[in-house]
């Protein structure tokens, strides 16, 4: 049974209250926060006033939804009316928004209990966790490795029992990432199947709003529950809802294996990935092996858009309406420029100045519209793939967790090289634990399928999961089970 | 390659400043992504679109609808008055 399902049955059981179950959670997030940093800002009133709401309902004998009551936590870019959400960054340090993101509304709806905002790379630009105004997520494995990025303090959170589920966001591999380093189940769904209403947007072309859990089940359950079409943003469609749909046996399924995707792996990752692929036969899935020629221009091609896109994006921070303020200045060119100076971090800076550069003259053709034919491209060589296969079985990342300090530079962007083309051509894909690497650190298989397929990669994963007994899932057990 | 006017001009229109010491670094990092793009010069793209338009953008209907209240939208604002936002006295304050 998942978590999920446990806390729920005891909810109504009446083994313990919501008030008791969140105040269990706040206690041991709390305690940890100190040594992990990955929450920014703790929510309590709101998460003791919503279980008490879903301990009134449990007393007056209504059905609830299946996430009702269940603590979690939201990725700090993700706006809730009356909560400070900063972005992880100095530019929005004391910003309260004045509404709510349609999915913070979705999980409202369902009752579920918000711990607090989770830590993440400054306007989730970084694959460290390290990026952030408010201190750096450390990998609750191995205090001396980030927790990845950029929702690497929901990843964390959700790997060490801080919350039983978190939403993350993913423009290159944000959710997928940090889960694989924090041996977790991170979903990445389908460009358009959850409404991004309410993102504080990095690269809207990009961006995509998911889940983090501790399995499979728990991954399926909310995204059920925040797949819904929303005509406050206008590229969502709404997802199908999967749990019912899944299924633990894949005889017969097609499994593309891409061979581009295999190459310079660490050496304990391709182990992990070799048992990943042995596993996957001896459980009748039929692998198919793949060319993808086209991968090693997906990199440069992801960071020449959503740089761009964040070029133009971020141009709205000018400090006249909201957010940081520089003190001394002396006419209004000065005032922006030392607002946007003092206010966003280096890496942040990095990325507007990269993508200005490519949408100005003399680069535009040359760089930005060669990497919007390339994402076409991209698209479209994955429209013949998925004529040939069901889903397809990558690395997520072809390393485990990176030590902290190494900071962002070309070699961490390049190990962004698995999550990217997924991005780029709006599939969905799923990282789930597959093993254990070097000092036992978790390793994570990517599942990537067609779109809108979100239960077909799901059903891969459940099977691989139940096939190997759950092994490479974290052992987390609160006190009250 | 780009030179270091130029980093500095897209510096201007990017509205941040950088200072001569993280030059260097921004112009050779810069450098490494766009050589890494480079190579796609070297791909067949004829066939395919320039456009960042997605097949999942649709339109919803033009329907009127209530906007946020002037009070709730200014509550970020460092300073307000009579329902506007105030900017920075760049010109000389008019009281």
């Amino acid at each position: 049974m998942s978590m999920i399902d446990k806390l729920g049955k005891m909810l109504r059981e009446k083994k313990i209250s919501a008030v008791e179950l969140a105040q269990l959670y706040l206690d041991k997030a709390k305690k940890l926060n100190p040594e992990l940093s990955a929450y920014i800002s703790f929510t309590e009133e709101t998460a003791l006033k919503s279980a008490a709401e879903v301990d009134e309902k449990l007393r007056a004998g209504e059905a609830l939804p299946q996430l009702a009551g269940i603590p979690f936590t939201l990725k700090d870019n993700i706006v809730t009316k009356g909560l400070r959400t900063t972005c992880a960054s100095k530019m929005l340090e004391n910003h309260t928004p004045i509404f709510d993101a349609s999915v913070w509304e979705d999980l409202q709806n369902e009752g579920a209990v918000l711990l607090g905002k989770g830590n993440m790379d400054e306007f989730a630009m970084g694959s460290t966790g390290e990026t952030s105004y408010f201190g750096k997520t450390l990998n609750p494995h191995d205090r001396e490795h980030v927790a990845g990025g950029s929702s690497g303090g929901v990843a964390a959170a959700v790997a060490s029992g801080m919350a039983v589920f978190g939403i993350g966001s993913d423009t290159g591999g944000s959710i997928r990432q940090p889960a694989s380093f924090c041996g977790v189940v991170g979903l990445k769904p389908t460009y358009g199947a959850v409404s991004r209403n309410g993102l504080m947007a990095f690269a809207s072309s990009l961006d995509q709003i998911g889940p983090i859990a501790l399995s499979v089940r728990d991954a399926a359950a909310v995204y059920d529950a925040i797949c819904k079409e929303d005509d406050r943003d206008m590229t969502s469609r709404g997802g199908v809802s999967v749990s019912d749909k899944l299924t633990d046996n894949i005889r017969g399924m097609r499994i593309g294996v891409m061979r581009e995707f295999y190459e310079n792996l660490a050496p304990d990752v391709a182990l992990a990935m070799d048992n990943t692929l042995s596993e996957l036969t001896k459980m009748g899935a039929e692998l198919k092996e793949i060319d993808f020629p086209l991968l090693r221009h997906s990199l440069p091609a992801y960071y020449i858009l959503a740089c761009a896109e964040a070029s133009s994006n971020l141009g709205k921070y000018d400090g006249l309406r909201y957010g940081y303020r520089p003190q001394e200045f002396s006419d209004l060119e000065d005032y922006i420029r030392k607002t946007r100076s003092e206010g966003f971090g280096p890496e942040v800076q990095r990325r507007i100045l990269f993508g200005t550069c490519v949408l100005s003259t003399g680069y535009y053709d040359a760089y930005y519209n060669k990497a919007l034919l390339m994402k076409n491209a991209i698209s479209n060589e994955y429209k013949r793939i998925f004529a040939e296969c069901d889903c397809l079985v990558t690395p997520t990342v072809p390393t485990t967790a990176l030590k902290v300090g190494l900071g962002n530079t070309m070699e961490t962007y390049q190990a962004d090289i698995c999550t990217v083309t997924v991005n780029i051509a709006g599939l969905p894909a799923v990282s789930v634990p597959c093993g254990f690497g070097d000092g036992g650190l978790p390793v994570g298989a990517q599942l990537i399928g067609d779109k809108f397929r979100e239960d077909v990669i799901l059903s891969a994963a459940l099977a691989f999961e139940k096939h190997t007994n759950n092994a490479f899932l974290p052992s987390l057990e609160p006190e009250v089970i | 390659m780009i030179t270091h006017d130029e980093l500095i001009k897209i510096a201007r229109l990017a509205k941040l400043s950088i200072d001569d010491g993280r030059a260097d670094a921004l112009l050779r990092e810069m450098e490494g992504i766009l050589s890494l793009g480079e190579a796609i010069n070297n791909v067949d793209l004829s066939g395919f679109d320039c456009t960042a338009a997605t097949e999942t953008a649709r339109l919803r209907e033009d329907i009127v609808k209530e906007s946020l209240p002037v009070d709730v939208i200014l509550k970020n604002a460092a300073e307000k008055r009579d329902g506007y936002f105030v900017g920075p006295a760049t010109g000389g304050r008019i009281e």
